[in-house]
Formats: C-alpha cells, structure tokens, sequence
C-alpha cells in the first residue's frame, strides 16, 4: 500500500512540477470509437501495446456510477464499493475530466479544458524518480526499471463524465505480461510492489508438487494459451455463447461481456524466486 | 514360410493398406465418429445448472487429433485445442501432481506401463486413426 501511495505522490508531484501547455483542441468528453479501433489496428500491424481505455460515468440525481461498461450493480457484485455522497458532491463540479498517460507526456483536462501537461521521457522520469528519493520516497530499482518498461510503451486514456448513460466498454491490451511473484509461504508481489495478499495455500501447494517453477497465462480476445516452464500447454477458446450460458448457469451477472472480448492481456507467475525470463510475453 | 501361408498374408494386407491409404490420402484422414454416449445426471446442481441457462442438454465431443468442444443445443460455448506436445506437457504436470503423494510401488510399478500404453494410444489416435468421442450429458 506504501508504494502504491509513493506512486501517487510522484504523479501529483510530477503534476505541481509541471507548466500547463495549450489548449487540447479535441473535446475529450467521450471515448471516442477511433481510438479503439486504432489500438486493434496496432494490435494487428504487430507493434507493442500496452493499452488502456477507461471511462467512468456518473449520475450525480441517482447517486449511482458506471465504469468500463459495467453498471453499479454489476461491479458491486465483484466487490467494487459504492461511491459515497462525499465523492458525488465533488463530482457534481466537474463536468468531464481526462486524463492521458504515454510514453511521452501525461495530460489532464477537467471540463475541456487543459489542467496539467507533463513532457516526460526516460531521464525526466527518473530525475522524477531521483526527487521522490531525496524526500524519503524510494523506489526500488527494480520497481523502477519495470515502471520506466511500462511507460516506455503505455497509453492510457482515462475518462470520466457526468451521464445517466452506461460508460463505453473498457480496452485493455498489454503485450507485457504483469509479472507477479509468489513466495514460498504465498505471498503475491506485484510488479515488485508487496500486495499484502497471499496465493491459495492450496494453489501454492500444487505449484510445489508440479515442480511448476513459471507459468505465463495469456487472454486474448477469448483465446487462453499458457506456458508451463517454458512447455506449451492447450489452448482454450471461449465463445461469446459460451460465457453467456456460464454467466447465466452460475448467475454471475456478469452484464456487458464485450470487454473480455476485446481484452488482451497476461501474466508471468514465478514461485519461489525462480525469476522472470524475459522471452515472456503475450504477443504472437 | 510355405508359400500359401505367405500368399494369404499378402491378400490379407493389400485391402488392409490399400483402404488406410484411401483413408489417409484421399479422404484426408477424417475423425471417425464413434456412436454416441448419452449421460442423464442425477444432480441436482447439475440441473440448476442447466435450467438456469436454460439448456436441455451438454455435449462435450472430443475430436483425438487434437479438438475438444463444448456445446449447449447446438452453439459452440468453449474448446480446446491440443497438439501431443500439450498434451504431454499436461499429462506430466497431472502426473506430477497425482504421484507426488503416492506409494513407490504405483509410481515405479504400477503407473509406467499404464502411461506407456496411454502414450502408445493417444499418438494412434492423434496421429494414425483419430476418432470423435461425443459425450451428450444430461438431466
């Protein structure tokens, strides 16, 4: 939790650091559809993605949010908390509100117009790094070569608006893998950030008994392929059909199932230390 | 050998080879279908299951050379898809799991020769004659 909220600081510290730059000449109020069609575009030339698109609505009368396609109900289901009367307050003030992350530069808006502008590159980044040490603020360094890896190729878009609309359906498609260690005793770390949880005891158990050592599990589009130490495993194909009689079979609710269709993404476990090879990845 | 002995065994094989390689060239080796297996489940999560998605009946039919399909009335809803390097990678992962905690005697005597002749099966069955094993569950 400590170095999620490090994170923060250094991105709001980045922010009050930086001077506003003209105005963004595109309305950012709406997910626009061109932006998801161009990620697939890319996703299909081949080039590295790391991609993500969010938008969040809410209705300020009804007191209820929606976020990446999913209403209220549906999220509160996966354990997702109610937006508390505070935060509509605050929210009943801003109109629209963007925010976009890229391997160049980190802009925000709040109702169309421009709040903050960050130029960054890999030596702002880390002279960002350097400050946030020189305040107490350190970051591992392998922390930092993975947040700088992640930067280097990421494009995040963010929204968030005032609607009684559902939001438009989340994207992600990662070509990284998310690294994620397990100890011996289960504890889960994150892209070198200590979660605080632990991996089924049980799950770690039968890690141990299949000499199971790193495994990669990647979803594409419906489609799980997973490597076992390297070796190959069988892929499976979900269909659209078949989540639609699962969700109804088990009543999961899971509503508006287009997100996991769109979605590209994985994850690299290691246990017990044994390290992240780097020919992991999700790509073709 | 004599002669008619020898004689027998060839006229024996010509139809015998002469058919497979009609099969493997010509037809393309096709799955040949086996009659289906029909399941009625007497659980009662099973039938909510169902009743709840509203589906009268699971198939699950499994092709050897490779595919795996489930599928309510008719649509498709999940596969898989298998080459024997997969498999075996599954099949070492199952077994390393299973026997971890088992008796020396099934892991030295027992399981070897049942995993040779499973080996033995499943590469005929990927590679010479696949068939198409259709399980249809119900409730």
């Amino acid at each position: 939790m400590k170095k999620i909220q490090i994170l923060a600081l250094v991105l709001l510290l980045a922010l009050t650091a930086s001077t506003a730059l003209p105005a963004r000449s595109s309305s950012m109020t709406e997910v626009d559809e061109t932006v998801i069609a161009d990620t697939l575009h890319k996703v299909n030339q081949g080039a590295p993605v790391n991609r993500i698109v969010v938008e969040m609505t809410y209705d300020t009368e009804k007191g209820t949010y929606s976020l990446g396609g999913f209403t209220a109900e549906q999220l509160r289901v996966i354990g997702a908390p109610q937006v508390n009367g505070e935060v509509m307050t605050l929210l009943k003030r801003i109109e629209n509100a963007h925010l976009a992350i890229d391997a160049q530069s980190l802009a925000a808006d709040i109702n169309g117009q421009p709040l903050a502008t960050v130029n960054w590159d890999p030596l702002s980044r880390r002279a960002i790094f350097d400050l946030a040490g020189e305040y107490g603020l350190h970051l591992d360094a392998n922390v930092q070569e993975r947040a700088e890896g992640w930067l280097d190729v990421v494009d995040v878009d963010i929204t968030i608006r005032q609607s009684s609309q559902v939001s438009q359906p989340l994207l992600i498609q990662l070509d990284t893998p998310l690294q994620v260690d397990v100890a011996k005793t289960g504890r889960l770390v994150v892209e070198g950030v200590d979660t605080g949880m632990a991996m089924y005891s049980e799950v770690v158990r039968l890690a141990r008994a299949g000499s199971i050592q790193n495994t990669t599990v990647c979803w594409n589009e419906g489609a799980l392929t997973a490597d076992l130490n390297g070796s190959e495993l069988p892929s499976v194909t979900v269909h659209r059909e078949g989540l639609e009689v699962l969700d109804q079979a088990l009543g999961l609710r899971l509503g508006n199932k287009e997100p996991f269709f769109n979605a590209r993404a994985g994850v690299n476990i290691a246990f017990n230390g044994s390290g992240h090879p780097e020919s992991a990845s999700c790509g073709d | 050998m004599p002669k008619r002995l020898l004689y027998l065994l060839v006229l024996a094989v010509i139809p015998v080879a002469s058919i497979f390689a009609f099969y493997k060239l010509v037809l393309g080796s096709p799955p040949i279908p086996l009659p289906k297996i029909t399941l009625a489940v007497n659980d009662a999560r099973f039938r909510d299951y169902l009743e709840n998605a509203k589906v009268d009946r699971l198939t699950i039919t499994w092709v050897t050379n490779g595919d795996v399909v489930a599928s309510a009335d008719g649509e498709d809803l999940a596969e898989i898809t298998y080459n024997l390097g997969s498999f075996q990678n599954t099949v070492n992962l199952g077994e390393a799991i299973i026997l971890s905690d088992s008796a020396w005697w099934v892991r030295y005597l027992l399981y070897p020769p049942i995993k040779l002749n499973a080996t033995a099966a499943s590469v005929f069955f990927y590679h010479v004659i696949p068939v198409k094993i259709t399980l249809v569950l119900e409730s």
